[in-house]
């Protein structure tokens, strides 16, 4: 049931995106062609130029507003009577909720290196390119001694980061469900509270532990690691308590 | 008989209004069985109770002896009070998903009565008249094998023709051995097609019978004696 529940939540999500996306890709062509040939002045580049620019932007804000609005509409709108009619239980939903967001924000990673992909191509050369991953590469290595798990390690506490920032993101909209009214602000205002305790806590943590905030990136100590587990799961046991024991679907 | 719904002490509280209080109900297999009652009686309350849509506040609800869970979903065909499904969706796009989560469901009726409809099923939901969602949402209910069928105002808001379909629809479509709850105000519409009434007012079952020994016993049709139990 899990897996089809994501089959459907991502092709709700792909009707939205999927044309953004596209666009990100020729406008980011155009571009890179205009520079290529050197048509990087006057009115027509600097539209093309704006265009791009939002398009980026554009992109990874469209991606975390559908990942949202798709939990929402899913799960606490009219679509909601469906979803939770569904012989599945309401920890599946939630998770592939989660793993929906995680997919599309692997989806928007890749897209951004596409893109990065297609100027390098464009404007330079495939080797210019291969030396400036090669670059970024040897940058890792001059922080960690081993570069390979440097490098994992960081892209692992990132992916952890992401999805207890999704997790926080479902449980205030859960918790926004909770009032008849003001159901945003109120969503908003749990996501601001808990976000200011969380580093509070952190900084605590971090005192005890003597790591100095950027050190969070590098530290061996798996607790710290952990930590965004630890929140993710809070965050999910919060929403499912919320959908499964409080749902009230108006 | 066997109970396909049972329950017993059944509240529902929001805040301090009791929109359900202390309900005990014994529905009976291969029964069509009327949730009669006013706005804001309960009956959506009491639907949603057993679709665990909602959690009750005391009491318990069951599904074929089963408390509500996955398994009693897999049991129970519920027909919401509004447009439920996605409207960027077509219908031929409905069919699989429900295929896909209900092993109960039966592709080949759903078509049938959709194709007799003339529905174009590469429509998108949203193009559709409302009267034309409200059939498919119905089509799709009905198309499952459920032992439970729970239709939340399957009437209201469309016009007679739409009525006429929407009962043939549930007479022919559902198993012998299932249970049939319609939740209604439009008496008069669905009255032809009941076996019980249940009357509800003010959260509190205040009737449960059988329409014909209803009907005997009061002298009145059920809408008849609907109007005076109820008149404000």
């Amino acid at each position: 049931m899990l897996g089809k529940l994501i089959k459907y939540d991502f092709k709700a999500m792909c009707r939205y995106l999927y044309p953004i996306y596209i666009a990100l890709v020729v406008l980011t062509l155009v571009f890179s062609l205009m520079v290529k040939f050197n048509f990087d002045e006057g009115f027509l580049f600097s539209i093309f130029a704006f265009l791009f620019i939002a398009a980026l932007n554009g992109s990874i804000i469209a991606c975390v507003f559908f990942t949202v609005t798709r939990f929402s509409r899913g799960l606490l709108k009219n679509e909601g009577y469906l979803s939770f009619a569904l012989p599945v239980s309401t920890a599946t939903h939630i998770l592939a909720k989660v793993i929906n967001a995680i997919i599309w924000a692997f989806v928007e990673g890749l897209m951004l290196c596409l893109c990065l992909l297609i100027m390098g191509i464009v404007m330079g050369s495939i080797r210019e390119v291969a030396s400036f991953f090669k670059e970024v590469l040897q940058a890792f290595g001059m922080i960690e001694k081993d570069v390979l798990f440097g490098v994992l390690k960081v892209i692992v506490i990132v992916m952890l980061e992401m999805i207890a920032s999704v997790c926080l993101i479902y449980a205030a909209t859960a918790v926004g469900h909770l009032f008849g009214r003001n159901q945003k602000m109120i969503a908003v205002a749990f996501l601001i509270i808990v976000c200011i305790a969380r580093s509070f806590l952190m900084m605590q943590i971090f005192k005890m532990t003597g790591h100095t905030a950027f050190a969070y990136l590098f530290v061996d100590d798996l607790i710290l690691m952990a930590l965004p587990v630890i929140f993710a799961i809070l965050y999910s046991v919060l929403t499912w308590f919320i959908l499964d024991r409080r749902l009230n679907l108006e | 008989m066997m109970e396909t719904m049972v329950c017993n002490g059944l509240c529902k509280y929001y805040g301090s209004v009791k929109a359900l209080d202390h309900v005990d109900l014994h529905l009976e297999e291969g029964r069509i069985i009327g949730l009669l009652g006013p706005n804001g009686s309960g009956k959506t309350t009491l639907i949603k109770l057993a679709s665990r849509l909602l959690v009750p506040t005391e009491g318990e609800v069951r599904i074929c002896g089963e408390l509500p869970s996955p398994v009693t979903k897999a049991m129970v065909s519920y027909l919401p009070d509004r447009n439920y499904l996605p409207d960027w969706m077509i219908a031929r796009e409905l069919l699989d998903m429900y295929e896909d989560f209900f092993t109960d469901f039966d592709r080949s009726r759903a078509l049938d009565m959709l194709n007799a409809l003339s529905i174009d099923l590469d429509m998108p939901l949203k193009k559709m008249s409302k009267g034309t969602k409200e059939k498919v949402q119905l089509i799709l209910t009905m198309s499952r094998h459920a032992k439970l069928y729970l239709l939340d105002e399957p009437i209201a808001g469309v016009d007679p023709a739409a009525r006429d379909f929407i009962l043939r629809t549930i007479i022919s479509n559902y198993d012998e051995s299932a249970t049939v709850l319609i939740s209604t105000h439009l008496i008069a519409d669905v009255e032809s097609v009941l076996d019980e009434a249940i009357f509800l007012k003010e959260g509190k079952v205040v009737l449960h019978q059988n329409v014909d020994e209803l009907r005997d016993s009061t002298g009145k049709s059920v809408d008849e004696y609907f109007r005076e139990v109820f008149k404000c």
